[in-house]
């Protein structure tokens, strides 16, 4: 058993004082019925000695003789369990019960007259322990005065024996009262860590974008966690939009000096300093692709883990907007993705992954890019597929290494495919290129993820 | 033509402005959003230059007042973030095309005609009448397939009527569309290209409908 387990430790605790409050309940109760059977061997014993004391007189040969003994027959089966002395004090002589057979009782030294009975614990025939009632009294004055003691003594082992019969019967019931109590404790742990089992589960959620926030309807015990981790959230998303926003004025403090600098490099080449004028741009050129790289990299640090995206709606959007520009207006787009497709990633870096592939797609399609979504498991394949060239199997690492460009002749800083690259594997998703409808393929898998 | 550059740093303005131009085309400059609000609403464009991050009002704001004020002309974003959630914003917006600085101007050249041809209807570089033919990215006139040598203001002149073919095009229209702000304005120097036009091209090339403007068919008669 774990004992770092909470609900382990609790039910150990309660099965231990369970276990206690038991054992507590069978001494008691053994000790109750122990004494109400000593309370009723009392009276049984009591009434024994008054029928003993009443039965003894005066023989026809003038000794003193139990003229009528008790009417009990064990008295008269020896070794039965209960007897009866008297011993006549100043005389070598005691009378017996029939039960105690050659055994002569050592009768403990009471020294009070005092007709009054005591009670105590003497060695008796056959190794029994005797509970003995012993009462030393003066015989009246036709009986000469005499004093004897009358002792009538039954074995403890019997009144033992009852006590124990009675535990016997006990014990079952304590059992299944102590099981109960251990389900009922059961019950209890499991209703009362429920909330930490649903906060796990609803953080899981959050983790995996199918849920936003712990929100409200906690314990009140639970409930001011909830709160403090909901507070959390707020705050890290709070971090997270100004790392996005401070990318952006770096973006726009960066990128427009750099335009600047390629309007300068044009009129350098007007003036005809063509060597000064390449030499910046191949270093305008570098600045460009560290600037996108580094904004790209900020982009990825700032990575919520409660995100996720509707692909056909960020597709479309894409597609949007390439079908204005001169690439995209001339092909015919198709998507299939059902709507409502969730998955897990922030919807501007589906964008900007999307963004890139599509636009390559644009670049160098025929007449036509493909756009489809497939469900693989908990994972979503988006795949696009253009009816272009395609590249060759041995430039596929070399355009998605980082700067690698393929295709030299257009405008670009060809970090394109090596930024969409790291921005799926940042959402813990991949890419993968194939030939596919005659061109390029690119698919990319993420994880998907239950609508909201 | 005519277009208005919306963007606060001077330097990337002049560029762009010197750009356009050196293709033929009439430039004004604004440098914040209030200022850009107010003449995209009030002048008669033919297309929008429109940077986003912009002092007073932000680009995209303009934009969508623009299109709630009804105004339909052609509109190129330019961003220096370049993410596809922005672009795909200002196309919601309303915006034509965008661009991602830094761009080439050759590239906002090209884009700025194909969306001048795009609002007019037309889908190729060359626009063809009947009895002319205008290649826009050379800006080559020719006519029977012999190239026409024009100047500036003639080509201007040639280009507007041709990407307005079939439609007449009033005086007062040729004129917001062929000057800027702070050129001088004259009726006349425009009667005078018109003249130079026909001679270089033929005089049934453009057709005067007296009291309402000038005319380019669409195809021979």
């Amino acid at each position: 058993m774990k004992t770092n387990s909470l609900r382990n430790r609790l039910l150990l605790a309660a099965a231990g004082v369970i276990a206690i409050a038991l054992a507590i309940a069978a001494f008691g109760l053994s000790t109750l019925f122990e004494r109400h059977v000593k309370t009723w061997i009392d009276g049984e014993l009591d009434a024994h000695m008054t029928q003993l004391i009443a039965g003894l007189d005066r023989a026809p040969s003038g000794d003193l003789a139990v003229i009528t003994a008790p009417s009990d027959p064990r008295f008269d089966t020896p070794m039965s369990g209960l007897y009866w002395q008297i011993t006549l004090d100043g005389k070598n002589r005691d009378l017996r019960s029939r039960s105690l057979w050659d055994f002569v009782i050592a009768m403990p030294a009471d020294p009070a007259l005092d007709e009054q009975s005591h009670h105590h614990s003497v060695a008796g025939p056959d190794d029994q322990r005797l509970y003995l009632m012993q009462r030393h009294l003066e015989l009246p004055p036709r009986l000469d005065r005499q004093r004897a003691k009358f002792a009538v003594a039954i074995d403890e082992a019997q009144i033992n024996s009852a006590v124990w019969r009675f535990a016997g019967a006990l014990a079952p019931l304590l059992g299944v009262l102590g099981a109960l109590l251990i389900a009922a404790a059961w019950v209890q742990v499991s209703v009362g860590l429920k909330p930490l089992s649903s906060i796990s589960s609803r953080i899981a959620g959050i983790r995996t974008g199918s849920e936003r926030r712990l929100g409200d309807d906690f314990p009140d015990e639970v409930q001011p966690l909830a709160r403090e981790i909901d507070t959390l959230l707020d705050a890290r998303d709070q971090q997270i939009a100004r790392a996005r926003t401070s990318a952006a004025d770096l973006a726009h403090g960066l990128k427009t000096p750099l335009q600047v600098v390629l309007g300068g490099i044009t009129h350098l080449k007007a003036k005809g300093e063509t060597a000064i004028a390449g030499d910046l741009e191949s270093a305008a050129l570098m600045m460009q692709r560290h600037v996108e790289r580094q904004l790209a990299r900020a982009r990825m640090q700032s990575i919520s883990f409660a995100s996720s995206a509707d692909a056909a709606a960020v597709a479309r959007q894409v597609i949007s907007v390439l079908q204005r520009t001169p690439n995209g207006a001339r092909l015919a787009w198709s998507i299939d993705i059902a709507p409502a497709t969730f998955v897990r990633i922030h919807a501007d870096d589906l964008a900007e992954a999307l963004g890139g592939l599509l636009e390559n797609a644009a670049r160098h399609a025929k007449s036509s890019v493909v756009v489809n979504a497939s469900r693989d498991g908990n994972r979503m394949k988006l795949s696009i597929a253009d009816d272009g060239p395609g590249i060759p199997a041995d430039k596929i690492a070399e355009a998605v290494r980082r700067g690698g460009r393929i295709d030299t002749s257009g405008p670009g800083t060809g970090l394109g495919l090596a930024i969409v690259s790291e921005i799926v594997e940042a959402w813990g998703g991949d890419l993968a290129f194939s030939h596919g409808n005659g061109g390029f393929a690119v698919t990319l898998t993420l994880d998907t993820v239950a609508p909201r | 033509m005519r277009i208005l550059i919306v963007e606060d740093d001077p330097r990337i303005a002049a560029d762009i402005s010197a750009a356009l131009k050196a293709a033929s085309f009439v430039t004004d400059i604004a440098a914040d959003g209030e200022d850009a609000w107010f003449r995209g609403d009030t002048e008669p464009y033919d297309l929008i230059v429109l940077d986003l991050g912009l002092p007073k009002i932000d680009g995209l704001t303009v934009l969508k007042k623009w299109r709630a004020a009804g105004r339909h002309l052609p509109v190129l974003v330019l961003t220096a973030r370049g993410l596809w959630a922005e672009r795909v914003e200002g196309i919601d917006a309303g915006a034509d095309d965008y661009l991602v600085k830094p761009f080439q101007m050759e590239e906002l050249v090209a884009r700025v005609r194909a969306l001048i041809r795009r609002s007019v209807g037309i889908g190729s570089a060359v626009i063809e009448t009947g009895l002319i033919r205008v290649d826009t990215r050379q800006m080559h006139v020719s006519t029977n397939g012999v190239h026409v040598p024009l100047t500036p203001l003639e080509y201007r002149l040639v280009s507007f009527l041709v990407h307005n073919k079939g439609r007449v095009v009033p005086a007062s229209e040729l004129l917001e569309h062929l000057y800027g702000d702070e050129d001088a304005r004259e009726a006349n120097a425009l009667e005078a290209a018109i003249m130079r036009v026909r001679k270089k091209l033929g005089t049934e090339t453009i057709e005067t409908r007296r009291g309402y403007g000038y005319f380019v068919a669409d195809s021979a008669p």
